[in-house]
């Protein structure tokens, strides 16, 4: 495709104030052969069927603009949209080289569409949590089955902070350097250009670590959006990814519509695009989808075990927590036990009076009292991400004083460690 | 925020139907900047802050107490009274008067709605707790001890010895009836005695 559509010349003017840089169609390449220019990826998790869709849709398109840039954290490198013009007069959005034809957002090919769909990312101001007033969470899954790359040898691992950190590291979509929960913020600044290794080792020294009575996470800042995309471990054994966001333009929202058509996907439409690269090849599950476990055919395990994550899908919004509050009620004795344990790992002990108030069977009854009166058993000490920082604290508390963290990885079960739990 | 920026406080427990939503709709209407966004946590009360004016307003989360309430503060009556209005106008609030009223009724409330209740009162006070800032007399506290202690659910019983425990300073009228009651529930006689020897510690007078 070498002839420039109906709308080439009326965009040459709104392009150039917004720093496009419209290419001479005699240079113009095709998307599926952009050559080592652009030969960047995403560097995720490879999911054939997403890869064979970004193949699908690049035939027929062709790179005929770049700019703006967003500059990467701590390496300095530049990062483009990208414009693809398609042979039916349409003009796509690639808010960077490396992202899949999937993820790219229809535009309307006028002054205002080029400004709408830039709008989330162009003009750059840095944007601090209560910015991002949107906050949406998917469970991604248990502790013992979610697996993370080895950027190495790209064999899956148990999921770990050292891995997390350095997989999430070595992708395109995150700003590098990730914070743990003694952090609400990004701790570091977003304009820090090219910096030396060891002044960036020197700058994040002791930001993963995790602050006592927070569910422990590690969080990320996505370049274009600034997004916060957290992966939290909720009561020792459930992933969640968090997200703390500004809900993104019309325009994108089609492409999240597309994306969860193509692929079965729950995201929320306004979510960015940078989070849903970034979550590439982990599970992104909502109560939507796993409402069948409450169903009338769902087993007492599979309620008990839907309560808490129900519980972890609600933390942070105590209003729908407290719709929760049946379950303490709930026939199922498996159930009450797990509405009133995850209750208490999180610290809501008001529940634990629900359940006594209910309670009938004299055993539960006494373990209830003996609760409240010991008092709730204490935030959680456990070295979640399984973490070490050459001895540097692991946990700390609201004073930012050391507490001893622990994990035990001996032999024992999974029985065992639910048990202990 | 200043000890200045506390001098007047106002809190309102909201209703189980309230949304945070509603209140950053209003905010955002009114350019109050959002200023504090923390997460919730085991012991930590979930904040998100507005600047208005000189004062500041609050939308809290309690997990302990399973309570929502909006604190206003600000070095006047005049800075808090206006935003407190307009807060009690845009989210549904239980007020102190009605749980009050659900608590000293003659016929004893069911022992989950007298539960909500207590806690409801607990997260009432929570700041002025946690600040260590007195509240005015108010009898009616004394007379609410007596109705619940004389609640058939041990439970209740039992939770107002413990959510008071904590605020005995903020509602010291409690203290009377409690040290003075004599639990037909065996295990409940020890919590009356640590009841007390916290009063005496903390300088309350005990009868």
């Amino acid at each position: 495709m070498t002839t420039p559509p109906p709308w080439w010349d009326t965009l040459a003017a709104p392009g150039a104030e917004l720093g496009i840089t419209w290419l001479d169609p005699g240079s113009w390449r095709s998307a599926d052969d952009l050559g080592s220019d652009y030969a960047d990826s995403p560097r995720t998790i490879t999911v054939a069927e997403r890869t064979d869709r970004d193949a699908d849709l690049r035939a027929g398109r062709v790179l005929v603009g770049t700019g703006p840039a967003v500059t990467t954290r701590a390496y300095g490198i530049d990062q483009p949209v990208h414009w693809y013009a398609d042979g039916d007069g349409g003009l796509w959005c690639s808010l960077a080289p490396y992202y899949p034809a999937w993820l790219w957002v229809a535009v309307d090919p006028t002054a205002d569409g080029l400004r709408e769909v830039l709008s989330s990312t162009f003009p750059r101001r840095d944007l601090m949590r209560p910015d991002l007033v949107a906050a949406a969470r998917g469970f991604v899954g248990y502790t013992n089955s979610v697996g993370v790359p080895n950027v190495y040898d790209g064999q899956f691992v148990p999921i770990n902070g050292h891995d997390l950190d350095r997989y999430f590291g070595m992708m395109a979509y995150p700003m590098q350097n990730a914070w743990g929960s003694v952090h609400t913020d990004d701790p570091l600044r977003t304009d820090i250009g090219a910096v030396k290794p060891l002044e960036m080792m020197a700058a994040t020294k002791g930001k993963l670590a995790q602050r006592l009575g927070r569910v422990p996470s590690m969080t990320w800042r996505m370049l274009q959006s600034q997004a916060y995309l957290s992966i939290e471990i909720h009561a020792r054994q459930l992933v969640c990814a968090a997200v703390r966001y500004v809900p993104t333009p019309a325009s994108h929202q089609a492409t999240v519509r597309r994306v969860n058509a193509d692929f079965e996907t729950a995201y929320p439409e306004d979510l960015p695009l940078d989070v849903i690269g970034a979550l590439t090849g982990f599970e992104w599950d909502t109560e939507r989808t796993l409402a069948h476990n409450l169903g009338p055919d769902a087993t007492v395990g599979e309620v008990a075990a839907m309560v808490r994550v129900l519980y972890a899908l609600r933390h942070g919004d105590l209003g729908a927590t407290l719709a929760l509050r049946d379950y303490v009620r709930h026939p199922e004795a498996a159930v009450r036990e797990a509405a009133v344990d995850t209750a208490l790992w999180y610290g809501d002990t008001f529940m634990v009076y629900e359940a006594l108030a209910a309670e009938t069977d004299p055993e539960l009854r006494a373990q209830l009292l003996s609760l409240i009166e010991r008092g709730a058993p204490g935030a959680d000490t456990y070295n979640a991400f399984d973490d070490y920082f050459s001895g540097d604290p692991i946990i700390v508390d609201g004073s930012g004083d050391p507490v001893e963290a622990w994990r035990d990885d001996s032999d024992e079960d999974d029985d065992e460690d639910e048990d202990e739990s | 925020m200043t000890d200045d920026a506390w001098a007047h406080e106002r809190t309102l427990v909201l209703a189980d139907d309230a949304r945070l939503a509603d209140l950053d709709r209003y905010a955002a209407g009114r350019d109050w900047p959002r200023v504090t966004d923390l997460p919730g946590g085991y012991g930590y009360l979930r904040q998100v802050g507005w600047s208005v004016g000189a004062a500041t307003v609050l939308w809290l989360e309690s997990g302990r107490l399973g309570a929502r309430f909006v604190c206003v503060a600000g070095p006047s009556a005049a800075d808090v009274d206006p935003a407190a209005e307009a807060v009690g106008a845009v989210l549904p609030v239980v007020t102190e008067d009605a749980t009050l009223a659900e608590l000293t009724a003659a016929e004893p409330a069911e022992s989950r709605t007298a539960l909500r209740a207590l806690h409801r009162l607990a997260a009432a006070y929570e700041i002025r707790r946690l600040r260590d800032m007195p509240a005015a007399p108010d009898d009616r506290y004394r007379l609410m001890a007596e109705r619940v202690l004389a609640h058939t659910d041990m439970t209740v019983r039992h939770a107002l010895m413990m959510l008071f425990a904590d605020l005995m300073t903020v509602r010291p009228e409690v203290v009377a009836p409690i040290v003075a009651h004599a639990d037909p529930d065996p295990g409940l006689a020890p919590l009356v005695d640590v009841f007390r020897e916290i009063a005496v510690e903390k300088g309350i007078p005990v009868p």
